[in-house]
């Protein structure tokens, strides 16, 4: 199937059209910020810098019910709350970064055990991938190479070309999207278009260090005095961890009535850089220490990562340096420890 | 697709009183479902009201395995709930959990059982286990510590007249005895001299409080056992049990999933302390 434009007048037309078949989920503005949220096709921003939250929250929820339980005369009865979506959701306007990010999450997700209610809201979204306008000043994604552009993940890709967008399909969802009748066939020029835009960005993008072997300048280094400083810099605020689009620690949860009687277990984010995230019964804090919680996330992203997965789990949206009201910079600090 | 995180109803079929604090459940599935564990494997029991917690199975999956049993010391709200209840009450078991004790391994090999508190429940496990298989191995030793003649668990089994008896040898000490203890006095550490132990062909498996076990490490180090002789379980703060919420790390690891019980050797290539 050929490649495709839309031209940018009928985007809203394009969101409506989806609205039919899916749940459309996208980039719109609230007051100063950007967010995704479900939208209608006059709310869609595809120019939006980045986001607060990445999408994950929309397969991986801030707080999500398991199951409730009810407890009468003796006998407990167990009700599983997973959500059945009566449409499939269609998510438009993701970065490629954020696509690698759920890369990550479906490893930690979908590994060994499986997390029905990940995979289920993973598995029912389709996903339109959308290059970036402008890098911000806290991308380095070419560094961890997850961006300016991927080669999957997404069902269609499009970039920005001007007074139009450009499609490329990548699963045969995506392809019978394209075959709506505003779309119309992508000429030499338009791919002219796509592929300047592309270059254009990766010039953009000229992070002054590299990831690689990163992993292993952090093992010789655990101990090093580089990460005093950042310990007492750092607020614990878990912000970086809930802004992070491959952060998945969780806590469980029980909301109950006052008298117990019933209530539903939840599955809630939680933050490595919090104070009790590894107290035990009887008051052992295996994590009491600051530098332990923040070293945690930085060894996570780029050495246990790789481990575990044989892959970096920071995708270099940014968002944790953006975000951090201690102003800690993670390209600082992996500039640091490669410089040795 | 099968639901990891919802448990199976289970009923307490038995509760026996072990010290003022910890108590012995034994459980059974609702709808009759036999559990297949490993000794070492672990459980996350609910108690529906209070919430849920991670606890390691006491019982030998060797003979029977339409009930196990748990150990549990009052801890917090969840346990304190927990050992409020009575015999037919209904609680939730998600599991087995966990990598379990390595048996095979073990086969053929001298044991070498040092327990600390609570931390024996895990190894009670293992104990029947052998004895249930103990023609597979060599001498089986155990050395208990316990803070207190009366804290310590399992007393009827393992007391001189207790009934595990023939085919292990106890070795009990507290920290501090009272009027009526004619044994051992002194930190578990302190058996190993009166033991006759040699580390030829013998595994130590060692479970306990986290202190305990770096100083039971650190003396068997000494006596010349090499570090893949000796195999800790662990205890974290495992949540979901499945290797995804993260509480439970100790640098790449996590506790849950790649263990509870490890190797010192491979403890020894984590980044961060184990114990």
């Amino acid at each position: 199937m050929k490649d495709k434009i839309l031209e940018k007048k009928n985007l809203a037309r394009l969101i409506e059209h989806l609205r039919e078949k899916y749940e459309v989920v996208g980039p719109k503005k609230k007051e100063d910020v950007f967010i995704f949220d479900y939208i209608h096709g006059d709310e869609i921003r595809l120019d939006y810098p980045t986001t607060i939250l990445p999408p994950k929250k929309l397969f991986f929820p801030q707080r999500e019910p398991l199951y409730s339980y009810e407890k009468k005369n003796g006998e407990v009865a167990l009700k599983d709350l997973m959500k059945k979506w009566t449409k499939k959701h269609l998510l438009i306007g993701i970065h490629p970064c954020d696509v690698m990010g759920l890369f990550i999450l479906d490893k930690e997700f979908g590994g060994d055990f499986k997390d029905p209610y990940y995979l289920y809201q993973r598995q029912n979204t389709v996903m339109i991938c959308l290059i970036c306008k402008e890098p911000t000043e806290h991308c380095f994604c070419d560094v961890m190479n997850t961006g300016p552009t991927i080669e999957e993940g997404y069902d269609l890709l499009m970039v920005d070309i001007g007074d139009r967008y450009y499609f490329q399909p990548g699963s045969e969802v995506g392809q019978e999207i394209l075959e709506w009748e505003l779309f119309k066939n992508a000429t030499d020029e338009d791919k002219r278009k796509r592929d300047a835009k592309v270059g254009e960005l990766e010039n953009k993008l000229c992070s002054r260090f590299k990831s690689e072997g990163i992993d292993k300048k952090l093992r010789e280094r655990f101990n090093d005095e580089l990460w005093g400083p950042y310990a007492e810099k750092c607020v614990l605020c878990g912000a970086c961890n809930f802004v992070c689009p491959t952060c998945h620690c969780f806590t469980i949860e029980d909301e109950t009535n006052l008298t117990g009687t019933e209530g539903r277990r939840v599955k809630a984010w939680d933050a490595c850089h919090f104070k009790n995230f590894a107290l035990i019964a009887g008051g052992l804090n295996f994590r009491g220490q600051r530098t332990s919680r923040v070293k945690l996330r930085i060894y996570d992203k780029l050495c246990y990562s790789m481990e575990r997965h044989g892959v970096y789990s920071c995708v270099g949206c940014g968002r944790c340096t953006e975000f951090c009201p201690a102003r800690i910079d993670i390209r600082e600090i992996i500039e640091k420890v490669q410089k040795g | 697709m099968e639901n990891p995180y919802i448990p199976e109803l289970a009923v307490i079929k038995e509760i026996k009183d072990e010290t003022s604090d910890v108590k012995t459940f034994k459980i059974s599935f609702r709808d009759k479902k036999s559990l297949d564990y490993l000794p070492g494997q672990f459980i996350e029991l609910t108690v529906f009201g209070y919430g849920e917690f991670p606890t390691s199975i006491s019982s030998s999956p060797i003979p029977r395995k339409d009930f196990f049993e748990t150990s549990i010391k009052r801890m917090g709200d969840a346990t304190n709930a927990l050992h409020r209840l009575d015999r037919g009450s209904i609680i939730g078991a998600r599991g087995p959990f966990g990598n379990g004790f390595p048996v095979d391994k073990l086969k053929g090999n001298n044991i070498l059982f040092v327990a600390g508190g609570i931390g024996s429940a895990p190894l009670r496990s293992l104990i029947y286990y052998t004895l249930a298989n103990r023609e597979d191995f060599g001498s089986l030793k155990l050395l208990y510590g316990a803070r207190a003649p009366d804290d310590i668990v399992f007393k009827n089994e393992v007391m001189p007249e207790g009934k595990i008896g023939q085919g292990l040898d106890v070795f009990l000490t507290v920290d501090k005895a009272n009027e009526k203890w004619r044994g051992h006095v002194g930190v578990v550490t302190t058996l190993s001299k009166e033991t006759e132990i040699t580390p030829e062909n013998t595994f130590a498996v060692i479970c306990g409080p986290t202190v305990m076990i770096k100083f039971a490490v650190a003396e068997l180090l000494k006596m010349g056992f090499q570090k893949d002789q000796l195999i800790v379980s662990l205890e974290r703060m495992m949540k979901c049990g499945m290797g995804m919420c993260g509480h439970c790390s100790i640098g790449a690891k996590y506790v849950c999933k790649d263990g509870p019980v490890f190797t010192c050797k491979e403890t020894g290539k984590f980044l961060e302390l184990p114990f």
